[in-house]
């Protein structure tokens, strides 16, 4: 009895132990993606590139630097949301972090509007914005690219008569195709504030 | 809020297990009609036994009862035993039970199961019971292979991976493993068993290795060593082999990816 | 490949299409609220406006809008935010226009002279016409302003989807129009062939085509092909064609194209097959924003039919709100009859039975699709073909286990869509953020280097005047080998920069799916990088100027002093202009009156809002 006991739980075992290698076996077998560019590339290739300085780097590209040193952690980017820091996580082989508490929060993306009764031609604002997106000269009204515009705020505080505000791009259905769908509108998640 | 389409082509699940058990019918009248009311009592005993593990199991894990065991997954596992093991009374509700639990519910009900609980519940009996080699029972076989084409017909299971087992035995019929095609054992496994989806590849080509494979062991142990119990000797091997099932999906997948 | 498709049980899809085509296309009364979409268009009227029958209410704003006309005579009563009839029902800006019964019409505009019309003129006076295709206008305007060649021109009645047969009984009851409006068609595009494809289980269509078409250069085929037949790449393999130089047009676009080339009438109807659980299936023609509950009661549901679904019995979703409009792609409205209890339980895991990648007939693996897609692992799901599922149901359909393939691949394929975007964004605010670094360096280095030299032109100066000291004179070589190394490195790093662009490009270019996207990145690459080059050669050749002017200080003393001597001497009438030019504002009286009151007042106003807003941000810093 005691035997076929011992032989049962062998048996077990052996099946055991050989799923073990044939799984270990497929997975390798599933190849890896190929990647060739460098850690700060791959990095920096996930970065929604508002360059807004959230981080606590002058932009994307040195907030990567930073990354892929290990000199920072993987929760500092509001703009890239949560869905960014599990895609840094992924390649960086951290644990997921959630936002810290006192990070900036997270807002729906916007682009910058100057309103041109007020605005005095400073070119201020020009300066400021990190992807050329403002367009104007000294004494001119200014204007925004729309396209452009990352929504990284940047231009708000020089603006000495201050004359840009924010304004929500809208993500409704645009330009639905069929047989494209649409997601459906889900409630967002309220989040448990003091 | 669900968007499913209006028409639904293909059975439910439960319409699938209910096929599956019609289809054992007639195997199972010809078996009360050779055993009478023992194998009667065998088949209320282990169905009692499957029902009362998968209720067990969906309680302890606080899934929904009731419609997991109208699902009849249990219940088809327990006509399957009493078919493979009519006299086995006891011992057949005590390892379907303990297989149920171990190899269905503790994977996580449905759909998990990577090791088929008969093939298991096969070997635990096999520790109370003498592994000797059933009779030659060509009624039962009859029965079991006219309710196996019927389900093959109305596409419930697929033919690939006991064609492939069937075609195999055939070929080495010269090395003496003609004994294996009068086994009930042979038929139930091969049509109810390894048309399993859980526990067997999930591509036609994967299923195709799957029966070769199979039946390659089968044959080999069968012909060269000395008979024993088809049955158990078949489940040992579908136990073996459902380890290697992700190799094989990987293997025959890779193809259908765009990479 | 079979003619039609194979079910699990090996029997053929069943197409329901008999019961709604035993009646001749019947029109809808008039509804009293229409709700009309804007898609990617300009509302042009105003609520509380009166507007007539064909008139224009809002224009197409991108290449994928369509104009929008009033489909009959009323009040526009509100413009605001409606669900839409689309899986998801999000809501979408819609016009809701009352109808006052009159029905009364504005007079047609006679559609322009059609011989000398191009191509692009054609799709733009479709696009006004609100003439829809499979996405957006019936010709697309990126195809017709390309000049690809049209080897195959489809015109697609293939219509194999379950329950519906609009497009049949279209072909049925008006096949002269519909051969007239593909004469049209064959006229302007002259396409190398031109076929009309239709399935085969349409016996009273083809006849009634055939006999229309008597006499034309063009083909009518009929094909027994299974059933994503009418999804144009499928068909385009079908008929031999290849992507680039092929088009598909629906038959109830063509239609409506032919009626607004012949007479200018705008598109403001479409037929819809009213079918499923109930008394009269039939096809009506109804107007465009008509709600759906009213249109499916005229053909008078079962009292037991639960909810509405909205398109064919495979690839129709149920309507969340009843009262939601028709649009330009409601083929049918069907009553859907309640679920046998046994089978309204919720999604079971799945079984691996394989037969979604049985049926599938694009040959994927929707459960292993099915899984990343759940799992939001969206670069899997392309890998294992997402973007070629063709969102034809089958799957849905045949699944035991009722998992919502269909629907999570329509999420999904939405998401991936939208994170396609949002990569193509962030690459170019890379792009655009890098060029900005270089161009600031550049202007650094450059005013550096003209300080340099103007410093260096000064000692030269010095050096020459006063007969020099030795010393002095030897200062300017040093300075020299500086500024070229600085200048070298500056090089080396643009040309590092440059590489780098390119590298990202070529990254970014392989993620990119949308061609025209990809070739107007590599065009602003382009242009990137010519201006580097430029930037480059320039100081390239300044480098070169200098280097041939240091060698020789002695030699050639006084010819460097005349070259950036026009630079500066520029220079400086610039800024003599623009000092005198300030003078003279300062000095002229009217300047304060030119600027606006208003504006001043606002401006004032705004400067104090900012005051107070950094002085509260200073006093805060100075809290904390």
């Amino acid at each position: 009895m005691i035997i076929i006991m011992l032989r049962l739980v062998l048996l077990l075992l052996a099946i055991w132990l050989l799923g073990k290698v044939l799984r270990r076996s497929a997975q390798q077998l599933t190849p890896a993606p190929a990647t060739t560019a460098p850690l700060v590339e791959r990095i920096d290739a996930i970065l929604p590139q508002t360059q807004c300085g959230q981080c606590g780097h002058a932009g994307c590209h040195p907030y990567a630097e930073a990354l892929a040193k290990g000199e920072d952690s993987i929760n500092r980017c509001p703009p890239g949301g949560e869905a960014g820091i599990r895609k840094l996580a992924a390649l960086l082989q951290r644990d997921y972090l959630p936002f810290a508490p006192d990070a900036p929060p997270q807002k729906p993306k916007a682009v910058a509007l100057i309103d041109e009764r007020t605005c005095i031609g400073c070119t201020l604002c020009i300066q400021a914005c990190p992807v050329d997106a403002i367009l104007g000269s000294a004494k001119q009204m200014h204007t925004v690219l729309a396209d452009e515009c990352t929504g990284c705020e940047l231009c708000l505080a020089p603006c000495p008569v201050d004359c840009i505000s924010m304004r929500p791009v809208g993500e409704g259905a645009g330009d639905w195709r069929w047989g494209y769908p649409v997601i459906a509108i889900q409630p967002v998640k309220s989040g448990t504030r003091p | 809020m669900t968007l499913t389409p209006l028409m639904r082509l293909g059975p439910d699940l439960t319409s699938r297990n209910r096929q599956q058990l019609l289809a054992l019918l007639p195997a199972l009248l010809v078996l009360l009609w050779q055993q009478g009311i023992a194998a009667l009592l065998t088949l209320l005993l282990s169905s009692l036994c499957a029902l009362l593990a998968d209720a067990l199991g969906q309680g302890l894990r606080a899934q929904p009862i009731l419609p997991c065991l109208r699902q009849g997954e249990a219940l088809l596992s327990a006509v399957l035993l009493t078919l493979l093991l009519p006299q086995a009374g006891l011992v057949l509700g005590g390892s379907v039970a303990v297989a149920i639990l171990l190899l269905r519910q503790l994977f996580g009900g449905n759909g998990q199961s990577l090791f088929h609980p008969v093939a298991g519940a096969l070997l635990l009996a096999a520790l109370y019971l003498s592994p000797s080699p059933a009779p030659a029972n060509p009624g039962l076989c009859l029965a079991t292979v006219a309710g196996a084409l019927w389900l093959s017909w109305r596409g419930i299971i697929r033919w690939q991976a006991p064609l492939s087992l069937l075609l195999v035995v055939l070929i080495s019929l010269p090395i003496g493993s003609g004994w294996l095609l009068g086994q009930p054992a042979l038929w139930l496994l091969a049509g109810w068993v390894m048309t399993d989806g859980c526990s067997t590849p999930v591509t036609p080509q994967g299923r195709m290795i799957y029966g070769q494979t199979t039946g390659m062991i089968l044959v080999s142990v069968a012909a060269l060593g000395q008979p024993s119990s088809a049955g158990l000797l078949l489940a040992s091997i579908l136990l073996l082999l459902s380890a290697a099932v992700p190799l094989l999906d990987a293997l025959t997948l890779q193809a259908k990816r765009r990479m | 490949m079979s003619d039609f498709t194979l079910l699990p049980n090996g029997m053929k899809l069943p197409s329901h299409k008999q019961a709604s085509t035993t009646r001749p296309i019947a029109t809808a009364a008039l509804p009293a609220q229409l709700q009309l979409a804007l898609a990617g268009s300009q509302c042009c009227v105003e609520p509380g406006q009166r507007v007539l029958k064909y008139q224009l209410l809002a224009r197409p704003d991108n290449a994928l809008g369509l104009a929008v006309h009033a489909p009959t005579s009323g009040h526009i009563h509100a413009i605001a935010p409606y669900p839409q009839a689309l899986p998801g029902t999000p809501l979408q800006t819609a016009l809701l226009l009352h109808s006052d019964g009159q029905d009364e019409a504005q007079p047609l505009a006679p559609p322009p002279d059609r011989a000398g019309q191009s191509r692009l003129e054609l799709a733009i006076f479709l696009q006004d016409m609100g003439v829809t295709g499979q996405h957006g206008p019936l010709l697309p305007l990126s195809w017709a302003a390309s000049d690809a060649p049209l080897e195959l021109l489809i015109i697609n009645g293939m219509e194999s989807e379950p329950y519906i047969s609009a497009d049949d009984m279209l072909m049925r009851e008006q096949a002269s129009e519909l051969v007239a409006a593909i004469q049209l068609l064959q006229q302007r595009l002259r396409p190398t062939r031109l076929v009309l494809v239709i399935r085969h289980d349409k016996p009273a269509a083809i006849s009634a085509l055939r006999t229309a078409a008597a006499g034309q250069t063009w083909q009518i085929e009929v094909r027994e092909a299974p059933y994503p037949a009418d999804d144009a790449p499928l068909l385009t393999r079908l008929l031999g064609g290849t992507a680039e130089t092929t088009l598909c047009l629906p038959v109830a676009g063509v239609h409506a194209a032919g009626q607004a080339m012949q007479h200018g009438l705008p598109c403001i109807s479409r037929i819809v097959t009213l079918s499923g659980a109930v008394e009269h299936a039939q096809n009506i023609r109804a107007l465009l924003g008509s709600p759906a509950r009213e249109l499916l009661a005229l053909a008078t549901p079962h009292p037991y039919s639960a909810g509405i679904i909205h398109g064919g019995g495979l690839r129709g979703f149920t309507l969340a709100d009843d009262s939601v409009a028709i649009h330009q792609h409601s083929n049918g409205l069907l009553a859907a009859a309640p679920r046998p209890s046994s089978s309204v339980a919720a999604a079971q895991p799945c079984v691996r039975c394989g037969d979604c990648a049985t049926i599938c007939p694009s040959q994927l693996q929707p459960q292993e699709l099915y899984w990343h897609c759940q799992t939001q692992d969206l670069m899997q799901a392309q890998d294992w073909g997402l973007t070629d599922c063709s969102q034809c149901g089958l799957c849905s359909a045949v699944c035991p286990s009722q998992l919502p393939l269909l629907d999570s691949f329509r999420n999904s394929s939405l998401q991936l869509q939208a994170d396609q975007q949002q990569q193509q964004a962030a690459d170019s605010a890379r792009q655009r953020h890098h060029f900005r670094q270089f161009r600031q360096e550049r202007d650094k280095q450059e005013k550096a280097q003209r300080l340099a030299e103007r410093a260096a032109q000064q000692a030269a100066k010095l050096a020459q005047t006063p007969s020099a000291h030795p010393a002095s004179a030897a200062k300017p070589e040093p300075s020299a080998a500086d500024k070229q190394a600085a200048i070298a490195a500056a090089m080396a790093r643009a040309s590092q920069r440059q590489q780098h662009h390119q590298g990202q490009t070529a990254t970014a270019a392989t993620a990119e799916q949308d061609a025209r996207a990809a070739a107007i990145a590599a065009n602003r690459q382009a242009a990137i990088d010519a201006a580097m080059a430029r930037a480059a050669a320039r100081k390239a050749a300044q480098d070169a100027a200098k280097a041939g002017a240091d060698s020789s200080p002695s030699a050639a003393g006084p010819t460097p002093a005349p070259e950036p001597a026009p630079d500066k001497q520029e220079l400086i009438r610039t800024s003599m202009a623009r000092a005198a030019a300030q003078k003279a504002a300062q000095a002229a009286p009217p300047a304060p009156t030119t600027m606006d009151d208003d504006k001043k007042a606002l401006i004032a106003a705004a400067m104090a809002r900012a005051a107070a807003r950094k002085a509260e941000r200073d006093d805060g810093e100075q809290e904390t």
